[in-house]
């Protein structure tokens, strides 16, 4: 290894050829895919940040959000790939997000009666999502073990069953007896939603 | 997931379905803000181990600089080893038992300067001082040279003067000779002559004071007029009038004085003077 390349930032890239196979690889939520883009669109972060006159530090939380926002999009569908470097709309995700945090950056300054028009649709969705997203913290912490973990390592960390049973991170010896265990949380977790949402009449 | 979707397809009524579908946005949710909190901390340790390369690589780039520095100003001012050891020998404070390291340079050995070497069996202690530098006293640069070395192996001088018992008179001067600031005590003895007129002690000391700044003609001078006349003090008289003469380059003078002590027998300076004899012989 050249000293250049032992002093440069890693490639993070290295093992994405091809647009479409960094794609393919972030709909899958893969770390390294997620690190690609990111370590590709930082400087663009920090650049951003200087130009709305955001603070420093802001760089992170501009990228992470708006990576939040990218892989939202990608999940649900309403970003499909065309052949363009999918760090480009990241970049242009990053943009909309700094442009939003300078403006409630300024509300917190000034009094606007009428803010509604100055809103982004994405990041008002990513914002609902945040919301739901400590609404479920709280509603499995409600629930307790085992369903939290059954839930969690599932839905939110991703491990298949078959995974979770090899390294016996439950009491569940079965895929099967896993699945059903799983269900029966999830009713569970739909029914403290669903009193949740009628006693705050949503 | 996908069995879920079916369970609310098939069973829901509205109100379980709104409830459903915000439990599967908020998982959807922190599914991802816990993928991107990965990746941040990743991202995170990837910056640190960069940071901490970059501080090594600085280190080490400075270390070498300063080695470079070093070797290049430090080096550069230790003086070259002398070429020629023998011409220049060593001159160490205190006696040590080993002398007369042969010299391995042989082309500037001339007939009329001889190096001065000894065979082992006849090796003295070395001069506890070096002689008075008298090299730039002749003309020829290279003989001066080989004078030096001679006499910085034969420079066999001591104070207290064996057999003088200096009085009041001579305090300063004594304590100044013990210190070997001969200038100093010179002056002093000057100063005394005024008023101390044909005193042999005085004579004596002035002539060691000479000898040991490198006036060998006048300390010759000295110790010529008070020869013989003090038991006590000749034997060593004897030995400093033949350094006199070499300092003053009358070789031959010198020789036939140090041939005369080496033969006599429980003279204390017979072997210096033997070692004399020799180096001059060479």
């Amino acid at each position: 290894m050249r000293i250049t390349e032992w002093l440069a930032p890693a490639n993070t890239c290295r093992q994405f050829d091809s647009n479409e196979r960094l794609f393919e690889a972030l709909k899958r939520l893969d770390n390294k895919a997620i690190l690609c883009i990111q370590t590709k669109a930082m400087p663009s972060a920090r650049k951003l940040v200087g130009q709305y006159g955001l603070a420093p530090d802001s760089a992170e939380e501009v990228l992470n959000q708006s990576t939040l926002i990218f892989l939202r999009k990608i999940k649900d569908g309403s970003y499909q790939f065309h052949g363009h470097a999918p760090s480009t709309y990241l970049v242009e995700i990053m943009r909309r997000v700094a442009l939003m945090m300078t403006r409630t950056n300024r509300k917190t300054h000034e009094t606007l009666e009428n803010h509604h028009d100055l809103q982004d649709p994405d990041v008002e969705a990513a914002q609902r999502q945040h919301e739901s997203a400590d609404l479920v913290r709280q509603f499995l912490a409600q629930m307790g073990e085992p369903c939290e973990t059954v839930v969690r390592l599932h839905h939110i960390d991703g491990y298949s069953d078959e995974e979770v049973v090899r390294q016996g991170w439950t009491r569940y010896s079965t895929t099967d007896s896993l699945k059903i265990k799983r269900s029966d949380c999830m009713k569970k977790l739909i029914q403290i939603a669903q009193k949740w949402r009628s006693s705050n009449n949503i | 997931m996908e069995e879920f979707k079916q369970y609310l397809n098939d069973n829901a009524d509205e109100a379980e379905r709104r409830a459903a579908e915000q439990v599967m946005e908020g998982l959807q949710g922190l599914r991802l803000e816990s993928k991107v909190a990965e990746v941040a901390a990743e991202r995170a340790a990837l910056y640190r181990r960069l940071h901490w390369r970059r501080i090594f690589t600085s280190m080490v780039a400075l270390a070498l600089l300063a080695g470079a520095a070093y070797l290049f100003f430090v080096k550069n001012d230790t003086p070259a080893p002398q070429q020629q050891p023998v011409e220049q020998p060593a001159k160490p404070p205190f006696p040590v038992v080993n002398q007369d390291v042969p010299s391995e340079n042989t082309t500037e050995k001339t007939a009329s300067d001889p190096i001065a070497q000894l065979p082992p069996d006849e090796r003295l202690p070395n001069p506890r001082y070096p002689a008075p530098d008298a090299s730039m006293m002749r003309g020829d640069a290279a003989a001066g040279k080989n004078q030096q070395a001679l006499l910085d192996q034969l420079w066999y001088t001591d104070y207290p003067l064996k057999g003088l018992k200096p009085g009041n008179s001579f305090k300063t001067v004594d304590k100044n000779l013990k210190k070997r600031n001969f200038n100093a005590a010179y002056l002093e003895l000057e100063q005394l002559e005024g008023f101390l007129t044909k005193n042999d002690t005085l004579r004596y000391l002035k002539a060691y004071c000479l000898l040991e700044t490198g006036e060998g003609n006048e300390a010759l001078a000295y110790l010529d007029s008070i020869q013989g006349r003090h038991s006590a003090w000749e034997p060593q008289l004897q030995w400093y009038r033949g350094l006199a003469m070499l300092l003053a380059d009358e070789r031959g003078k010198a020789l036939a004085l140090f041939k005369q002590i080496a033969k006599s027998p429980g003279h204390p300076y017979r072997r210096h003077a033997a070692k004399a004899e020799k180096l001059l012989a060479m």
